[in-house]
């Protein structure tokens, strides 16, 4: 099915809200899917998954480990949260880097919300990431704009998550890259016709996210807007 | 020198009985719009007219503009009068709505006859921009049709009355149910403005309206019919019955709210810095003056709360005009505008003090015009983390001293909850105390989170980095971003209590209507009102006329 990309932002932060995420949360990673699926990512899949792993306590929030300055799940065994970890990441490049964050479940959600956060200040963000069966990511980011280095890949999530390294550094005028034509026109396609889906993707994600929904009682809809109102004035 | 405009602050404007007093003005959505058709030269066309002798069928109406086109199309359907509600939760109605990028073909029309009656159960494509539905007005839409149908022009005081033949419900767009998001039409010059895709779908369906109407009289007649005369048409524009759904964005969306008040205050700003009143100025004021005081004199409400502001702002009419009657005029003083303006405010109603900035707005089209182009906002706030735990702390205590003010230990002040209904995710105002779902409350307790950090933060090292306390405290990352972004958006945040017992969201719907351009607010409870959109605008083939941009409070035209 296809929808459109303030779908995939409001579905994926209403989801992700329903499993328990903050909301300051969940609005970042309702755009980070956004921006993954108008750039030709499966992006509500990506955040679906990550969702879940939430949900099922598969993964979890991050803290500052106490034997190295990265950051790591906060329960050994489990895998770090890119939910709670992309927000946590982009804060402390601004005063760090790099800044690394072990047994992360899904890459490319930290690659989009970096993306995001990078379109105002003018900074370099280099993604690098060793998934655990050893497939890498690598991806540059500046001012909005993201590319990927290397094979395009889908999906990096593996049972031990991704070691992850972002480095911030200064644009200077050779390093300045633009949107290829390709690039351009994936993102146009995305935003004039919408993107697609997997519906049964899409479902489970309304289904996470009528968890922030009060259910129907006689006492609220009589309590409504226009409350009882036939209008036949 | 406009750098030394002096605004309003935000702690006055910001408040929600000053926003529930708002009106529209010339820089309002609406009016952007028919200035932008009344500039371009745009046509509108009846292109598709497929009703039957009830009104039922398809229509559909482009809109040509210098470089493209938009087109309405309309399915009229029947409706049994017990199914006909104002309400989100409505599930039938009297006419849908879409507005197409482009001219649709056979095959999309079709597509959508399927689509567009099904409302939110329905799924649209990238190619249509905006969804929308509308119930006749069962008091004037048959009263108007009979009367042509019998030959003779429907009774002024009876179109007054409701100053409207169909109400629409909602308005959907920016990629609700499918439809083409914000982001393909931001570029556009002529859709660039706020909600002007949505406004151009109502322009159209008044177009719809007022054909349907003539329609079925026609249909109707035994040969007496007689089209609506010209200028009881323009007096006709579109009902919206408005509820808690416009709230919300209000308050998520607080750097857009900000560009909108503060292109407004702007606009005052300017007006009140003019040093001398010119005459035409004066003249024009006397003018718009007397049409505002027969506007509001037509303005008939049944609620008590807005029937006595209506009163009072007819009586400040009556004030300023005496003020500027009398030989020491403050209009005959340097900054006339601004005199007038401190004594309204000095001496009169709020809602008086806001019919005045919306008339002094309106004299100058040459200083304030141009901010039309201000209201949008793409920008997009991440968290600045390289700021200490001090400064985010006196930020607060000095941008938000309104919300660390409120006693949260007294129970009324948390008596309301803000929550979307499962019932087609109708937004609701629930009681705490007794309304089951506060565990699911929408997080639009500005004033509560952001005290509740603050008091965290009084405890919190202030060595501790920002990065790291919100790495510990994710659940106050949406409140840090907005204070943060408020530095700078300083109209962005409402100033008061908006779960307090005493908070009227019916304030909320106003101010965001008043943007929209809307009129005859008419509140039927705190929780929704009823307004008149395009009253007065002119018709398709009126937008050429010089005097297309005059419609600004409406008057009922002379029975003749």
């Amino acid at each position: 099915m296809h929808v459109s990309n303030a779908e995939i932002e409001t579905l994926t932060c209403k989801a992700a809200v329903g499993v328990g995420l903050p909301v300051g949360l969940a609005e970042e990673a309702g755009a980070a899917a956004a921006w993954l699926s108008a750039a030709g990512f499966a992006g509500a899949e990506i955040a679906y998954r990550a969702i879940e792993n939430l949900r099922k306590g598969k993964a979890r929030p991050v803290i500052v480990s106490s034997h190295s300055e990265s950051l790591c799940p906060d329960t050994k065994g489990k895998l770090a949260s890119v939910m709670y970890a992309a927000p946590s990441i982009f804060d402390f490049l601004q005063t760090t880097s790099p800044v690394t964050v072990v047994r992360l479940d899904e890459p490319l959600l930290l690659f989009g919300h970096l993306v995001c956060s990078s379109s105002i200040p003018a900074v370099e963000l280099v993604l690098h990431s060793v998934g655990s069966t050893g497939e890498v990511l690598q991806g540059v980011i500046q001012r909005g704009h993201g590319r990927l280095e290397g094979p395009p890949l889908s999906n990096q999530e593996a049972k031990n998550g991704s070691e992850v390294s972002v480095t911030m550094v200064g644009i200077s005028e050779d390093r300045n890259f633009k949107p290829t034509k390709k690039e351009i026109d994936v993102r146009r396609v995305a935003i004039q016709r919408g993107v697609a889906v997997n519906e049964a993707i899409w479902t489970e994600l309304k289904r996470l996210a009528a968890q922030t929904l009060v259910p129907e009682s006689v006492e609220s809809k009589q309590r409504g807007a226009g409350a009882g109102l036939i209008d036949n004035d | 020198m406009r750098s030394s405009l002096i605004l309003r602050p935000s702690e006055q404007v910001m408040r929600l009985e000053r926003m529930g007093s708002a009106f529209q003005t010339r820089i309002s959505f609406m009016r952007s719009l028919v200035r932008r058709m009344h500039r371009e030269a745009w046509t509108i066309e009846q292109t598709r007219f497929e009703l039957d002798g009830n009104g039922f069928g398809v229509a559909v109406y482009s809109a040509c503009g210098p470089e493209r086109s938009y087109s309405l199309v309309a399915f009229a359907n029947p409706l049994d009068d017990d199914q006909r509600t104002d309400r989100v939760i409505a599930e039938a109605w009297d006419a849908s709505f879409v507005l197409y990028d482009g001219v649709p073909s056979d095959e999309d029309i079709a597509r959508l006859k399927l689509r567009a009656p099904r409302q939110e159960a329905g799924r649209f494509e990238g190619s249509e921009l905006v969804l929308s539905r509308a119930n006749r007005s069962m008091r004037l839409f048959d009263y108007v049709c009979t009367s042509l149908a019998a030959g003779v022009q429907p009774d002024i005081t009876r179109l007054t009355e409701v100053g409207y033949l169909m109400r629409t419900t909602a308005v959907y767009g920016n990629g609700k149910f499918g439809v083409g998001d914000r982001a393909k039409i931001a570029g556009r010059p002529e859709l660039a403005g706020p909600f002007q895709a949505e406004l151009l779908t109502v322009y159209l369906i008044r177009c719809f309206t007022l054909d349907q109407v003539e329609h079925v009289a026609k249909a109707k007649s035994s040969g007496q019919f007689v089209p609506l005369e010209r200028s009881r048409k323009r007096f006709l524009g579109i009902g919206n019955a408005t509820g808690l759904g416009m709230a919300p964005f209000l308050i998520t969306h607080p750097e857009l709210i900000h560009r909108w008040a503060h292109a407004r205050e702007n606009a005052l700003a300017r007006v009140r810095q003019v040093i001398d009143a010119a005459p035409e100025k004066i003249d024009r004021f006397q003018v718009l003056l007397t049409r505002a005081r027969k506007h509001l004199d037509e303005w008939q409400v049944e609620d008590s709360r807005q029937w006595a502001s209506i009163l009072e702002t007819r009586s400040g009419v009556a004030r300023i005009r005496e003020w500027i009657s009398v030989e020491d005029s403050p209009l005959a003083e340097k900054r006339p505008w601004d005199r007038l303006y401190q004594m309204a405010e000095a001496r009169l109603s709020v809602e008086s003090q806001e019919f005045l900035v919306s008339l002094l707005i309106e004299l100058y089209p040459e200083l304030v015009d141009e901010l039309e182009t201000t209201l949008s906002s793409a920008r997009r706030s991440s968290i600045d983390a390289s700021q200490s735990m001090h400064e985010l702390r006196s930020t607060i205590e000095t941008n938000y001293r309104w919300a660390l003010e409120i006693d949260f230990e007294r129970p009324g002040s948390q008596q309301h909850f803000w929550y979307t209904s499962a019932n087609k995710l109708e937004p609701r105002f629930g009681d705490r105390y007794s309304e089951a779902g506060a565990d699911r409350e929408m997080p639009l307790a500005i004033a509560r989170d952001v005290q509740q950090l603050y008091r965290q933060l009084t405890v919190t090292d202030d060595a501790v980095s920002l990065a790291q306390y919100l790495l510990s405290n994710p659940q106050h990352r949406h409140v840090v971003r907005r204070i943060q972004a408020n530095a700078i958006d300083t109209y962005g945040e409402i100033q008061d209590n908006l779960i307090d017992e005493d908070c009227l969201p019916l304030h909320l719907l106003r101010y965001k209507l008043a943007f929209f351009g809307a009129s005859k607010f008419d509140p039927k409870s705190s929780l929704w009102t009823r307004i008149t959109l395009f009253q007065g605008a002119p018709l398709p083939d009126e937008l050429h006329r010089e005097d297309a941009d005059d419609w600004c409070f409406p008057v009922a035209p002379t029975a003749h």
